[in-house]
């Protein structure tokens, strides 16, 4: 008599072996359907030539289910715009660029009457950038502290700004109405000369020049202070102490305005200014140093400075000049006193320092300009720009593909697996030779 | 003679003349052909091809038998006598009956028609050929093409302002030789020189270089132009140098005599050289008179070095108290162009004392300046600040060194202050000047706190050295004729008090600073954006510009002849255009890092508190 | 901390005399006490009250934008003086040129040009036309330069010099030559010009009221 084993559970045995051997196969041959039908990975590593190729064959010959590219620079537009239409034909794209380098870079009209342009470029610290234009290369600097900026007189087209192997490209893209400047102080070499600067710069001046109670030296009227009439008004002393309200106003609503010499003491004005102001530096006994002139002036100190205030220039140790936001306006506290004995040399700028003072008057409307336009107001209007432009390559290129993924976190699919055909394969064999062993020995055991 | 030998006689003269006609045809088909601008060998085939055809066309002379023929074809009478006669096998037969008959025939008169219709026409084509040959234009004669479709054609003309020699005649009076350039691209030259260029195929043409400034001479041959500067050098003016007296000096006793000497050199020639002095006599308002005169002067035969010395007894200046006597040197070039150059030595002025300012006004030679103590104590100065602004961050060895060499110059200084003192004391016979000893005093403790490598405590004392050598140097230098004490105005008491009232008039704007540069940089940027598009414009503009910076900045000219020579070769321009690009504007400002303040400026010595 | 405007530093205007080498650079000694007193009596300007003497030679001329040369006798720079006056004049100083004798071909007169040639060029000296700011700034002058008492009683040449000579910066006057001999007609104690009908010193404001203000 046959087992209950042998009756019931063997039979059992044979239809689950065939029927796993039935299910291998089927899933087999579903497997090797799938895997015929399924399009292969690739992957592209270098430079731009060899990913434009590696681009070209994927968009023609091929028809990869999924790309891997790993960058050594930062692809041009085109190239980035290409990768990132591949998902669209149903090519999943990752990306990698260990070595490519966050550059960025900014292109802002300065608000003078020579068209200057400043160039703002964020870089690594320590990282070496290059600035050029469509004449050439303009300058270099080695960055730190998040970036460098570097201003310069006249530029063609757009501006590229090279970081290691990325390049940054900006344009100009607004344009600026140069509005003049007011000032104020008595007849007084200060006054004079501090005109006179602005002038030949090509700045246009208005000024009132204090000199007697028959009337005052006018130049341009002074009747109305407003960001329409003026980009920055200036004052010297205290023969602008009686217009502080209206200078109040008019900075409060977004102009730029320069508290300088003794100006830079009045209490009129001390509410708008970055700080107060300290015991007066005597100039130094051994007059003008050439190298660094406005250290040899004589200064009023700023001390207690607001918390927002920023300290722009020291000297002796001193902050000699600040600046502070006040509403929409800027102020600027100038705390040197007759800076006029820079331009016209003074006693200490001997034979020996020809070199340095053969172009006084050049450095001293250079850096009152400079002054006059790190406050003055003047409204912008965007102007077109010709040219592909790519200010942050590397950000637009995350924008574009997304974050960068290196190519041993791409999960692949579990059905990829090679081996799981063969797992299959070996069930079915398997499943196929116990259940025919089984039948072969079911009459003998 | 038999009929044979008639008829073979006839038959030569026929090949002659149809060979001969051949000739002909061809030379005035290859004619034709030269003139059509035919190459050589084409002309020579087809002159070939004519002449063969045409012996072709005559071959029937070269047959007896057809030349026979021919003769019965003029000579219809002769009934086929000759042709027969000529055949071997009857010709001895029928030779002695033909024969008389042919003799009888005029055959001349075909002959001589054969000639003509044969050779005439040939001849008239030939002579017809040669006269175009002649008269028609060369450039049509180059290629198949006309004449208004000549820029294919005129391509091919050689350019004839390349190469270009120039020969540069300085003019007469400086005695200099002619200089001969090759394809210049510069002449340089004296301002009146004469310039000739000769170019290829013989051409010359003469100008002369008036001007000063640089200019471009532009030289047009058909579509090829050239540009050369022309830059006139002027001629300097000497440089005369007075040697004696070395100083002004203030007399007691007028004896003896002045010593005067310069040394006078020109870069052409000198023409002539003297001194020449003022006497300036009397005191006060309306009282003063003057003579003037010269001494030592003489011609001189284009020398370029000069050593002028003359000895002139006090005497003959004839000089009283109070008198004082300028003199200086003076020579000029040889420069009969525009000239001629005068140069101008310093002055030095000898004064003749009071006998009423003995008692207050030392009257020996003026005292030795200050001014070089002066300089080196203002150099010393600024290094002692330096090390001072330094002294925290200083290690205390090399503080101790560096302090000690300043200390040395300090030491220098005070000896030099010394020495000083010793002479306008006579070595201590009167009193020295207190702002001497006090400066001496001053860098006593200057020199002994740097020692002890002090800076900070070092500067005071040199500030007031330095202050009294200024006072010293102006007090001192100049002779003070009771100079009387300032009135000092009470300002308070008349200000606003004056019976008259001004009225303050606008002020006019003035001009912005113009640059020599701005229109150059203008020109710049323009040749740039052409370089591409049209590089013979950008090399024009890039040679104006050279020539208008040379004078205004010859670093920048020679960044643009770089470039210029860069195009011309084909190498790469942009490194000489970046170098040019760099003078012409100012070094842009760079900041190195984000400022907190965007409208941030670079300032002369920026350092952050 | 701080200081109130009024003991703010604010340096007054400083009348100086140029020093030379080669000259009676101190012939007319009263003159500016003199300016300075008008520059008090017409005008708001602050003003030290005495003047001051600085070399041409030093580089102390540059510490005063306005300065005063005059004097008889022959002017012959030196090079320091040359250099120094050059740079003085394009930096932009002011320095008035006066010939203390009034005259056409004196020593002054001759020698002077002949330096301000070779400085600035030979044709530099330009004659100052009667429309010019200067002689309006403040006071007006309708005729141009005023006529001193020198050449109204013929001292000197006889001569009314009827304009000034300018060398210019710019579109701005850096030098001004005059043969008016201003250096005699105010060369007197500032006390006495309440005695005057006219103040002859008014040009003087001029000058030092275009040299501050233009």
């Amino acid at each position: 008599m046959r087992s209950l084993a042998n009756r019931f559970g063997r039979p059992a045995l044979e239809w689950t072996l065939r029927a796993s051997m039935l299910l291998a196969l089927a899933s087999a041959l579903w497997l090797a359907i799938h895997v015929l039908r399924e399009r292969p990975a690739a992957t592209a590593r270098g430079g731009p030539t060899a990913v434009r190729a590696a681009l070209t064959r994927w968009s023609t010959v091929e028809t990869p289910e999924r790309v891997h590219v790993a960058f050594d620079s930062v692809p041009t537009a085109d190239v980035r715009d290409w990768l990132a239409a591949l998902p669209a034909a149903r090519t999943r794209i990752s990306w990698e660029g260990a070595a490519l380098t966050a550059t960025a870079v900014a292109v802002e009209p300065v608000i003078d009457p020579k068209r200057t342009t400043r160039v703002w470029l964020a870089a690594p610290a320590g990282s070496n950038a290059a600035i050029s234009d469509s004449m050439g290369l303009i300058d270099s600097v080695s960055a730190r502290n998040g970036g460098a900026v570097i201003t310069v007189g006249d530029v063609q087209g757009s501006i590229r700004g090279s970081v290691g192997g990325t390049t940054a490209s900006a344009a100009r893209s607004d344009s600026i109405s140069v509005k003049p400047v007011l000032v104020f102080g008595v007849a007084y070499w200060e006054t004079k000369f501090v005109v006179a600067a602005l002038e030949e710069y090509g700045w246009r001046v208005d000024a009132r020049f204090g000199l007697a109670p028959s009337g005052d030296v006018m130049q341009g009227a002074v009747a109305t202070i407003d960001t329409s009439r003026y980009a920055a008004v200036i004052a010297l002393d205290s023969s602008a102490t009686k217009y502080a309200s209206r200078i109040a106003d008019y900075v409060r609503s977004g102009g730029g305005f320069i508290a300088a010499g003794d100006a830079a003491a009045l209490p009129a004005f001390a509410a708008m200014l970055p700080g107060a102001a300290g015991t007066v530096i005597p100039e130094k006994p051994s007059g003008l140093d050439s190298i660094a002139p406005l250290q040899s002036l004589a200064l009023i100190p700023i001390v207690q400075l607001k918390r927002e205030a920023v300290p722009m220039e020291s000297a002796n140790g001193q902050t000699a000049v600040a600046a502070v936001r006040v509403g929409h306006g800027r102020v600027l506290q100038v705390g040197y006193l007759d800076t006029w004995r820079w331009r016209m040399g003074g006693t200490g700028a001997e034979a020996g320092d020809s070199a340095a003072v053969a172009d006084l008057p050049r450095a001293h409307r250079s850096w009152w300009s400079g002054m006059v336009s790190s406050v003055a107001y003047a409204p912008h209007w965007s102007i077109a720009s010709n040219g592909v432009l790519d200010p942050a390559p590397l950000a637009t290129l995350v924008g574009a593909l997304g974050e960068a993924a290196p190519q041993s976190r791409v999960r692949s699919t579990r059905l990829g697996n090679p081996r799981l055909l063969a797992a299959l394969f070996v069930l079915a064999i398997v499943s196929m030779l116990l259940e025919v062993a089984s039948r072969r020995l079911r009459g003998k055991m | 003679m038999t009929v044979r030998d008639s008829v073979h006689q006839t038959q030569r003269a026929l090949e002659l003349l149809f060979a001969f006609g051949a000739v002909l045809w061809a030379a005035a088909a290859s004619i034709a052909l030269l003139i059509a601008g035919a190459a050589a060998w084409i002309v020579i085939l087809l002159g070939a091809v004519v002449f063969l055809a045409l012996l072709w066309r005559a071959r029937n002379a070269w047959s007896l038998e057809r030349v026979a023929l021919w003769f019965e074809e003029r000579a219809p009478e002769l009934r086929y006598s000759v042709v027969t006669a000529v055949d071997p096998r009857y010709a001895s037969i029928l030779d002695a009956t033909v024969g008389p008959i042919l003799e009888r025939t005029d055959i001349a008169r075909a002959t001589r028609r054969t000639v003509l219709r044969s050779v005439a026409p040939a001849g008239a084509a030939l002579l017809l050929a040669f006269a175009g040959f002649l008269i028609v234009p060369h450039r049509v004669r180059i290629r198949g093409t006309s004449v208004s479709e000549h820029a294919g054609a005129l391509a091919i003309l050689p350019n004839r302002l390349n190469p270009l020699t120039a020969r540069v005649t300085p003019p007469q009076y400086a005695r200099l030789g002619t200089v001969t350039l090759d394809d210049p691209s510069t002449i340089s030259g004296w301002q009146g020189s004469r310039v000739q260029l000769t170019g290829r195929a013989g051409w010359s043409q003469s100008l002369a270089m008036t001007d000063t400034a640089p200019s471009i001479l532009r030289l047009h041959d058909r579509q090829y132009t050239r540009d050369v500067i022309i830059d006139p050098h002027a001629d300097q003016p000497p440089t005369v140098t007075l040697r004696l007296p070395d100083k002004d000096t203030t007399l007691r006793f007028v004896t003896g005599n002045l010593e005067l000497a310069a040394d006078i050199t020109d870069d052409i020639g000198l023409g002539r050289a003297q001194f020449e002095f003022i006497v300036s006599s009397g005191e006060g308002e309306g009282n003063f008179t003057f003579r003037e005169g010269t001494f030592g002067a003489r011609k001189l035969d284009a020398e370029r070095q000069l050593h002028l010395a003359v000895t002139v007894p006090f005497a003959s200046l004839k000089l009283g108290e109070g008198d004082r006597v300028s003199v200086r040197a003076v020579a000029w070039d040889n420069n009969t162009y525009n000239g001629p150059g005068k140069g101008i030595s310093e002055t030095r002025t000898i004064r003749v004392a009071r006998k009423s300012e003995y008692d207050t006004l030392s009257v020996n030679r003026a005292p030795p300046s200050a001014d070089t103590a002066m300089i080196s104590l203002r150099m010393l100065i600024i290094a002692t600040e330096k090390l001072h602004a330094r002294e925290a961050k200083t290690a205390r060895p090399e503080l101790i060194s560096e302090s000690g060499k300043l200390a040395g110059q300090s030491e220098a200084i005070r000896r030099k202050i010394q020495q000083i003192i010793n002479e306008t004391t006579g070595g201590g016979q009167i009193a020295p000047d207190t702002l001497l000893t006090t400066a001496l005093g001053a860098m006593w403790d200057a020199s002994r706190e740097l020692m002890i490598a002090s800076p900070g405590t070092a500067l005071p004392p040199m500030y007031v050295a330095y202050k009294a050598l200024q006072i010293l140097r102006n007090t001192k230098r100049y002779y003070i004729r009771g100079i009387q004490q300032p009135i000092i105005v009470n300002i308070e008491r008349v200000r606003l008090t004056g019976a008259d009232t001004g009225h303050a008039t606008p002020r006019g704007a003035r001009s912005a600073e113009r640059s020599n540069l701005d229109q150059i940089r203008v020109a710049y940027a323009q040749a740039v954006q052409l370089l591409r598009a049209a590089p013979d414009s950008a090399a024009s503009m890039l040679m104006l510009m050279r020539a208008a910076s040379l004078r205004v900045s010859p670093p920048l000219a020679n960044a643009l002849g770089d470039a210029i020579a860069a195009m011309q070769s084909g190498k790469d321009v942009t490194p000489a255009l970046l170098r040019a690009r760099r003078l012409l504007e100012s070094a842009p400002s760079k900041l190195d890092s984000i400022p907190p303040w965007s409208g941030a400026w670079e300032s002369p010595r920026r350092t952050p508190p | 901390m701080g200081i109130s405007a009024k003991n703010a530093p604010m340096k007054p205007f400083t009348f100086a005399t140029a020093i030379y080498e080669s000259g009676d650079w101190e012939s007319a000694q009263k003159l500016p006490s003199n300016l300075i007193d008008s520059i008090a009596r017409y005008t708001a300007i602050p003003v030290a009250p005495t003047g001051v003497n600085v070399a041409l030679a030093t580089t102390e001329i540059f510490d005063h934008p306005f300065v005063w040369l005059t004097g008889h006798l022959p002017v012959r720079f030196n090079s320091k003086e040359r250099e120094n006056l050059e740079h003085f004049v394009r930096r932009g100083g002011f320095i008035v040129i006066d010939d203390h004798n009034h005259d056409i071909d004196g020593q002054f007169h001759k020698t002077t040009h002949e330096e301000l040639a070779r400085i600035f060029g030979a044709t530099s000296l330009r004659p100052i036309p009667k429309n010019h700011d200067v002689y309006s700034c403040f006071f007006k002058f309708k005729d141009g330069p005023p006529t001193t008492t020198q050449e109204l009683n013929g001292w000197g040449d006889n001569l009314v010099h009827k304009e000034l000579f300018a060398v210019m910066n710019g579109n701005r006057i850096g030098l001004i030559y005059s043969s008016k001999d201003y250096s005699s007609e105010w060369d007197f104690e500032p006390d006495t010009k309440r005695f005057m009908e006219i103040d002859p010193t008014r040009f003087g404001v001029n000058l030092i009221v275009y040299a501050l203000t233009r």
